[in-house]
């Protein structure tokens, strides 16, 4: 990978430790990857952030990155493992706490910003059309190229921490067009009619394809089925980008119909009755929240019910009034904690989980080791509302 | 009587060493303990080993991406390997080894490196990795 006279000097350590490491990670990761060289990216979403996920090891790393180390771009994080604005309304254990606001300050002192977020394209991380970005967490990255048309690869944790410090990503994969063409495509051939089945479709997608897919026979669907699509794609794969086209340039496709639905939700969904309902894997929009408060009118939750969303949609939500009138549903708005790896489940005392998210299905079936119902949120309003 | 085959460099530096051969992938997280150095469960019947001041080869890491905030633990309580050798390193195994500085090379076939190999020497500048035999592995 070619670098210039000024990253060769920083990888050197001519312009210290942090800076050092940090092109050392980009071009270990650039070079595996056959970059031709760095490029700009304008901002940076780092993961890593939840200390369940991370320990010790990596509350370790970034207390020691951020002696020094600064970011030089926009830079937002993900969400962690307990809930820190008020009002708080799950009781995480104190030690916890403690490691994990030590996370969040070093975080803070490299200078992130914005809440904490897997939706870093609501409100805190906003890139347009085209901009290259340098973007960990697998659901907002496949969202992020795919519907935003933002270019960014799957990065990791500490890659995108080197890019925030840097300003600099390698330049390969979903940084170039001709990676962000479908080569393979799929024919959904059958209804899709919430976001549940979106999910099911995307999970589908990402464990049977690795490149950017091209999906043909998707009937308009809205941002929050698109969101789920995503998410799941994410989570069965490595795939970071898929394409929505109109018909199949080829005569060889995966169709994916009834059959395929079916074994694919299997494995997800457990269809027990839940004794709680948890929403929002990746967090709930704005878009999400006012559809829900909408729906909500006038009707109780009949199950303990959590609704997870970041600081900066819940501040938003709440100006015009909506989280009051979904709490009055009985279901709690939590902020800032991520719902699938937080143990949440343990939390409330629930071993049965109703959501209506195929990633959060995923990552709390194998965390939290609960049974699933997968449900969409219309189907859960009908179903455990009074 | 040595061998020399070219990789890629990933991580810069020069070491030699003896050299541990892991022809199984392992996930840093959960099968090395970052304290001793040593692997934990019974990776090719080496469980107990130490990967400290090592050259160690393997295919590629597995698991969960908190590998690399592990080879750093390693690092920095002075057991990580010297450097590692790999057939094709993930990006788990590259960060890892930048964060610490460890000298990383890859694309060394497992099937060129001469099967009585334990000892390397690795320039990280060409990615020329040279192993031997050494019939005194502890004064080589």
């Amino acid at each position: 990978m070619y670098l210039t006279n000024k990253e060769e000097m920083a990888l050197k350590g001519e312009y210290g430790e942090a800076q050092q490491i940090a092109y050392r990670i980009l071009y270990a990761i650039g070079n595996g990857a056959n970059a031709d060289r760095l490029m700009e990216a304008k901002t940076s979403h780092i993961s890593g952030v939840n200390y369940h996920n991370i320990g010790d090891a990596g509350l370790e790393l970034l207390e020691d990155m951020a002696k020094t180390a600064r970011f030089v771009i926009p830079t937002t994080i993900n969400p962690c493992g307990v809930q820190v604005s008020p009002p708080i309304h799950l009781n995480f254990k104190q030690d916890l706490y403690e490691k994990q606001e030590r996370i969040l300050a070093a975080f803070a002192k490299m200078g992130s910003r914005g809440s904490y977020t897997c939706i870093p394209y609501e409100y805190d991380n906003v890139a347009n059309m085209g901009d290259h970005v340098s973007w960990a967490e697998s659901s907002a990255v496949v969202y992020g190229n795919s519907v935003l048309g933002i270019m960014t690869n799957r990065e990791s944790g500490l890659s995108a921490l080197a890019s925030a410090i840097t300003g600099k990503t390698p330049h390969y994969g979903l940084h170039l067009e001709e990676k962000r063409r479908a080569k393979e495509w799929v024919l959904v051939d059958m209804p899709l009619n919430d976001e549940v089945d979106y999910g099911v479709l995307g999970y589908y997608i990402g464990k049977n394809f690795k490149d950017t897919i091209g999906i043909v026979g998707l009937r308009a669907p809205t941002k929050m089925q698109l969101k789920s699509l995503s998410a799941a794609i994410a989570t069965s794969g490595p795939m970071g980008m898929f394409v929505q086209d109109e018909h199949i340039p080829t005569s060889s496709y995966i169709r994916f119909g009834k059959e395929e639905y079916n074994a694919t939700r299997a494995i997800l969904d457990k269809s027990e009755e839940g004794q709680a309902i948890l929403l929002g894997c990746p967090f709930m929009g704005y878009d999400e929240l006012k559809h829900f408060a909408e729906a909500l009118t006038g009707k109780r939750f009949t199950k303990p019910t959590y609704l997870f969303t970041s600081h900066s949609v819940y501040e938003s939500a709440a100006s015009e009034g909506i989280i009051i009138s979904i709490e009055k549903s009985g279901a709690k708005v939590v902020q800032d904690a991520c719902p699938s790896l937080s143990y949440i489940p343990e939390l409330i005392g629930a071993t049965k989980i109703v959501t209506s998210s195929t990633k959060g299905s995923f990552y709390m079936a194998a965390s939290s080791k609960v049974a699933i119902e997968l449900l969409s949120l219309d189907e859960i309003i009908r179903k455990y509302t009074a | 009587m040595s061998t020399t085959l070219n990789g890629r460099v990933l991580v810069g530096g020069n070491a030699s060493g003896e050299l541990i051969i892991i022809r199984k992938p392992i996930s840093f997280l959960g099968m090395v303990n970052p304290v001793n150095g040593q692997l934990k469960s019974s990776v090719d019947n080496q469980k107990g080993i130490s990967l400290a001041g090592k050259i160690l080869w393997l295919p590629y890491t597995t698991g969960s991406t908190v590998g690399a905030y592990i080879i750093y633990q390693m690092s920095k309580n002075n057991v990580a390997p010297i450097a590692i050798l790999a057939q094709t390193a993930d990006t788990t195994l590259a960060s890892g080894c930048a964060l610490s500085n460890i000298l990383l090379v890859d694309l060394i076939d497992l099937n060129k490196i001469p099967k009585d190999s334990n000892f390397a020497s690795v320039n990280g500048n060409n990615g020329a990795v040279t192993f031997k035999t050494i019939a005194s592995i502890n004064n080589p």
